[in-house]
């Protein structure tokens, strides 16, 4: 039995018991995935790291009704999900997404974010492939935001259609269809890459 | 399927998500045309631009947010300013002494007297069931656990009327019968004195003797329902008094199987004042069989709950040394599933079959340091979830138990064995109160997607002692 998927049986089961030692670890352990699927959903890092801590105590506050039918990220995601929906709802679509906010953590918060540069190549590859992600997260937040929720689904958080489907309430046909509109929109916006 | 269809599955090609059927069409029109093929090339590269993203990290500040928030969640509201302003406060007061009032007159109004009748407080914990202590006969031991034998008897409260209506009815037929037995007499003793009325029993002896009977018997009630209790208690909190092969480990800790077994006995004998009142207000032929009829009554049940004690002690015996032995090679091993293997358990019904959710398999490894303690746990672990159960010893040490349950109970039944000794005492110590905090806060998860129909766990716990169990690792 998969060691990751017993531990977090445990914790939750503590977490559903009022142990909120046991859900932090659960925090600990899902917060750079969950921050990563919002801000890619939501412009602003401010807002994504906002939108994770009402998701966070959402699960928290909810966590008894957790009756285990999903993994427990899978149910956290979803709940993530429905806050960004109900973000957008008051504030409105967000479809700019500046792709400098992902590379903002390793300036302000210290040993966070991620390295884009690789020593081995010079300078110039490190700029050019830099640029190419900054191309791509801009065309991902150019995408309608139905298109960008399944690609951020499955392309990113490695969801099967039968998850991605239960966490959008659809049919599974529903996100077949839309997946594949969403990468030839992405494609299309990504021509020049995608030779 | 056209060439449009064959495009419009190019992405669920790519990523696995395509039946058998559909699948081989699609690989057939990639074989024969070329322009699928490039095109289902373009939408790998674009998925795969995707997926070398880089993730960002969340912000250092996310955790200590969310646990500030979920502490300032748990915290009790504060008091509202307003309803300290205006004319509230003195209603408030006033609402408040009204209610004191009411509370006091209910609290020291007098009870209704209730004849030959004594409360027996619900046995729920270790201090009740010291409460119930009595000394008893040695040896009377009541311990084992439930092998389900018991399921099919009603319930203690059921099964024995409450005390005080019991002690009334038998008070009231046997000062009838002795009523009619001196009236028999009195008629029979006024037929030879021709003429003279026959002298009426006086109604005081006859009051005095039915009281007294009434409290006899209402006594000899009680101790069976105590009996009862205990049993009941007993089923529901573990396992009996431990055997010395089996001391716990660390400070010794009365066992609730201890107390029961002190406190649990049979029936006394026939108090002395009952023969005493038989003798002197009623015939002195019709105490004997209805002394002989309580008694019987009495010894006869106390007699089944010895019985069925000391074979549950038995099994339990037996079952604690087969998983203590000596494990044989493993060629000679039963497979697990198949006999022979104890089955133990209240009698929760047959396992319930999968429905459309399909059956999960669940398989857990769970170290012990005391096997006693581990098994009363599982069995009331499994009692608590109402499950039928089989339980293998694998020896050295190790046993398995396998069920089949909805996921809720079995999530309920993991979540009750993997909390530590300690949380268990302190839940108990504080009456559950570990989940207060959390019951006050409002459940506010979206609710699940549709489609969640039950889904059957099949539930394999492998329980060894906690050394082996990390070398197992």
């Amino acid at each position: 039995m998969p060691e990751v998927e017993e531990a977090d049986e445990l914790l939750v089961a503590r977490a559903q018991r009022g142990d909120v030692a046991a859900f932090g670890s659960l925090v600990e352990r899902y917060q750079d995935t969950l921050f990563n699927g919002i801000h890619r959903m939501v412009a602003q890092r401010e807002d994504a790291e906002d939108l994770a801590q009402e998701a966070f105590v959402k699960a928290f506050r909810g966590i008894g009704g957790f009756e285990g039918r999903s993994s427990f990220y899978t149910w956290l995601y979803s709940i993530a999900y429905h806050v960004v929906i109900s973000h957008r709802r008051k504030t409105g679509s967000a479809r700019c997404l500046n792709p400098l906010s992902f590379h903002q953590g390793a300036d302000e918060d210290g040993g966070h974010g991620f390295e884009v540069q690789d020593g081995s190549d010079g300078p110039e590859a490190n700029a050019q492939r830099r640029e190419t992600l900054e191309r791509i997260e801009r065309a991902i937040a150019e995408l309608e935001d139905d298109y960008r929720a399944v690609i951020v689904m499955r392309d990113i958080e490695g969801f099967d259609y039968e998850t991605i489907a239960e966490v959008l309430g659809c049919p599974q046909g529903t996100v077949k269809s839309r997946l594949h509109r969403a990468r030839l929109a992405l494609r299309e916006l990504l021509k020049d890459l995608v030779v | 399927m056209t060439r449009d269809d064959v495009r419009a599955q190019l992405s669920a090609y790519l990523d696995g998500e395509l039946g058998e059927a559909e699948r081989r069409a699609v690989e057939a029109a990639l074989a024969a045309q070329p322009a699928l093929r490039a095109e289902l090339a373009r939408l790998r590269r674009t998925a795969d631009l995707v997926r070398a993203l880089p993730r960002a990290a969340a912000p250092a500040t996310l955790a200590p947010r969310v646990h500030a928030a979920i502490q300032e969640a748990l915290e009790p509201a504060a008091p509202r300013r307003w309803l300290l302003t205006g004319w509230r406060p003195a209603a408030l007061a006033a609402a408040a002494c009204l209610i004191l009032g009411i509370v006091t007159f209910l609290a020291t109004r007098p009870p209704a007297p209730r004849e030959g009748a004594r409360l027996l407080e619900p046995v729920q914990d270790q201090e009740a069931l010291d409460r119930l202590h009595a000394p008893a006969k040695p040896g009377s031991a009541v311990g084992g656990y439930d092998d389900g034998r018991l399921a099919g008897r009603q319930a203690p409260a059921d099964a024995l009327a409450p005390a005080e209506d019991l002690a009334r009815r038998k008070a009231d037929k046997f000062a009838a019968n002795a009523i009619e037995s001196e009236r028999a007499r009195a008629r029979a003793d006024g037929a030879g004195r021709a003429g003279a009325p026959a002298a009426a029993p006086t109604p005081e002896p006859r009051e005095e003797a039915r009281h007294v009977a009434a409290d006899e018997l209402a006594e000899r009630a009680l101790e069976l329902k105590k009996a009862k209790a205990l049993a009941d208690a007993e089923r529901q909190n573990g396992w009996g008094d431990r055997p010395k092969q089996f001391a716990e480990p660390g400070a010794p800790r009365p066992a609730v199987g201890a107390v029961i077994a002190k406190g649990a006995g049979a029936a006394p004998a026939p108090a002395p004042s009952i023969e005493k009142a038989a003798e002197t207000a009623f015939a002195p032929e019709a105490a004997p069989a209805i002394l002989a009829r309580g008694a019987a009554d009495g010894k006869h049940e106390a007699e089944e709950i010895l019985a069925e004690a000391k074979l549950r002690r038995t099994e339990r015996d037996e079952l604690l040394a087969s998983i203590e032995r000596k494990a044989p090679l493993a060629s000679a091993a039963k497979p697990l599933g198949q006999a022979p293997h104890r089955t133990m358990g209240a009698a929760g019904g047959a396992p319930p079959a999968a429905v459309a959710g399909g059956e999960r398999r669940l398989e857990l490894r769970l170290p012990y340091d005391d096997l006693f303690r581990c098994l009363a746990d599982v069995q009331a672990a499994l009692a608590a979830a109402d499950a039928s159960y089989a339980l293998q010893p694998v020896g050295d040490g190790q046993f398995v138990v396998e069920t089949t349950l909805p996921e809720p109970q079995a999530r309920a039944v993991v979540a009750r064995l993997t909390r530590p000794a300690r949380d268990r005492d302190l839940a108990k110590e504080q009456g559950g109160g570990t989940g207060a905090a959390r019951k006050a806060v409002k459940a506010e998860a979206p609710a699940e997607a549709a489609g969640g129909e039950a889904v059957a766990v099949r539930l394999v716990l492998r329980f060894a002692r906690a050394a082996e169990a990390t070398r197992q690792k």
